[in-house]
């Protein structure tokens, strides 16, 4: 059997945690999840995910500027960023993308088994 | 004499600010340059006509003013200055738009109030300006969707049934919860991008529709709602054409959606609602008219304002935020449409809309 593919999720909405933690752990991915901005950078280093995931609005930080702290760490410049966000605005979306984001997802506008195909496509 | 009011009338209209003079009634006497360019309006349809019902003017709240209310009257009543009371009056197309106004008493030699002098400022921008920065469509974008969002998820994974295989029956209503929380995303998206349109942020993205299916999706969709009211719905086209329009199909579903659920909140018991979509010259009219409680006469200009809501039509439905037919006219507006009624209370109301 191939290695297990890492997701490192950064989120802190406690039902999206636990629905991450469900869906991705029986699809055979290997999670990770940290409700906590300031310890993201850390945990990447650690976990060396394939694939990280982060949420904008975060209690102890904005996710808009995480983005770009990992897209400008020396090292991390390969991993993929995706955002699933609740916020929906264009401006949003731009400014995510402008910061480093390589996919952006309005979480009320997929449904979770569109992204976890979008998911497979990637990891793959 | 003569000239002196000459130079008067020069000295109005060369200022920026809009300027109505009245006299003690509230009748107008003279308005300026200014004025009428704010309202559209000429000197014709404005002199001699009384400024409240011109202005069709609402406070922040989206409260009409009327002569209790009126900052005009209160300098009238009081002889004494209202500076900068912030409002929303109506221009001549029926676009509305926000101003500051200042009143002041006119006084004769001897201290009588005479008349008062309205100045108006536009402060449209100023207000997008503001709005914008409460970022309400930021917060509530984050803070409604969140929720919604989870259960959109949770019923999905229900309906996956990777929680174990559903019956037929339960699969059938998981599937309507579904369809139902799409649509309630679909309103939430919708109203935030009426808050973001004084901004610009947001465009429809037009699209070909087929303004038939949106309509009987619609009322599909309202068949138990009605049926729970006790009222028919009766859908009516000329032969077979699908009505195709260039237009956002959310933005459709949407309009069509608030007016025929206010013909269902509004609606006597054991009617009948009739529906149509029909070809009128180049344009395509859809056409909503219910028997019910009606738009009071006086009510009539206020009824795309923000946060308005008829008396009545707070007598017979207590909930309702006022925003509905607002952000109706708003759609039909960013996609080109123009939407007008016909109603007489207590007996009935029809909404036009034409593309």
């Amino acid at each position: 059997m191939s290695k297990k593919k890492k997701i490192f999720i950064v989120e802190d909405e406690d039902f999206t945690v636990k629905f991450y933690k469900n869906r991705l752990t029986s699809a055979g991915y290997e999670v990770l999840i940290t409700s906590r901005a300031v310890e993201a950078m850390r945990l990447i280093k650690e976990f060396r995910p394939d694939l990280i995931v982060v949420d904008l609005m975060l209690k102890d930080g904005n996710g808009f500027s995480l983005i770009q702290d990992i897209h400008n760490a020396s090292g991390f410049k390969k991993i993929p960023i995706w955002v699933l966000s609740n916020l929906g605005q264009d401006k949003d979306i731009r400014d995510a993308i402008k910061k480093g984001a390589n996919k952006y997802f309005v979480k009320s506008e997929v449904p979770f088994q569109e992204f976890e195909e979008e998911l497979k496509k990637k990891l793959k | 004499m003569k000239k002196r009011f000459k130079n008067t009338q020069l000295l109005l209209d060369s200022m920026g600010d809009g300027i109505l003079i009245v006299d003690k009634k509230g009748m107008v006497f003279k308005a300026n340059i200014a004025f009428f360019e704010m309202l559209g309006y000429n000197k014709k349809e404005v002199e001699g006509k009384d400024s409240l019902m011109l202005l069709g003017a609402t406070n922040e709240k989206g409260e009409p003013i009327n002569k209790r209310n009126a900052a005009l009257f209160r300098s009238l009543g009081k002889g004494k200055k209202v500076t900068n009371a912030i409002r929303q009056f109506s221009k001549k197309n029926g676009e509305r738009f926000w101003v500051s106004i200042t009143t002041t008493p006119i006084k004769s030699e001897r201290g009588r109030v005479n008349g008062g002098l309205i100045v108006l400022r536009d402060i449209t921008d100023t207000k997008a300006e503001e709005e914008y920065h409460t970022e309400f469509a930021h917060i509530a974008s984050h803070s409604l969707r969140m929720p919604l969002a989870n259960i959109l998820w949770g019923v999905e994974h229900f309906l996956s049934g990777k929680m174990g295989k559903l019956t037929k029956k339960q699969k059938d209503f998981a599937g309507d919860i579904y369809t139902m929380l799409r649509q309630l995303n679909s309103i939430i998206s919708d109203l935030l991008s009426v808050a973001n349109l004084k901004n610009k942020k947001v465009r429809p993205r037009r699209e070909k529709v087929f303004l038939r299916e949106v309509v009987q999706s619609v009322i599909n969709n309202l068949k138990h709602y009605s049926k729970a009211n006790n009222l028919r719905i009766n859908f009516e086209t000329d032969g077979g054409s699908d009505f195709v329009i260039m237009a956002d199909s959310r933005h459709l579903y949407t309009i069509v959606q608030n007016i025929i659920e206010n013909a269902i909140r509004y609606s006597f018991s054991k009617t009948v609602i009739k529906i149509k979509l029909e070809k009128n010259n180049d344009n395509i009219v859809f056409s909503c008219k219910n028997k019910g409680i009606g738009i009071p006469k006086a009510n009539q200009r206020f009824v795309f304002a923000k946060f308005f809501r008829a008396k009545n039509a707070v007598e017979k439905e207590g909930d309702g935020t006022g925003l509905g037919m607002y952000t109706t006219h708003e759609l039909v507006k960013m996609n080109k449409g123009k939407i007008w009624f016909e109603s007489e209370e207590n007996k009935y109301t029809t909404f036009f809309v034409s593309f």
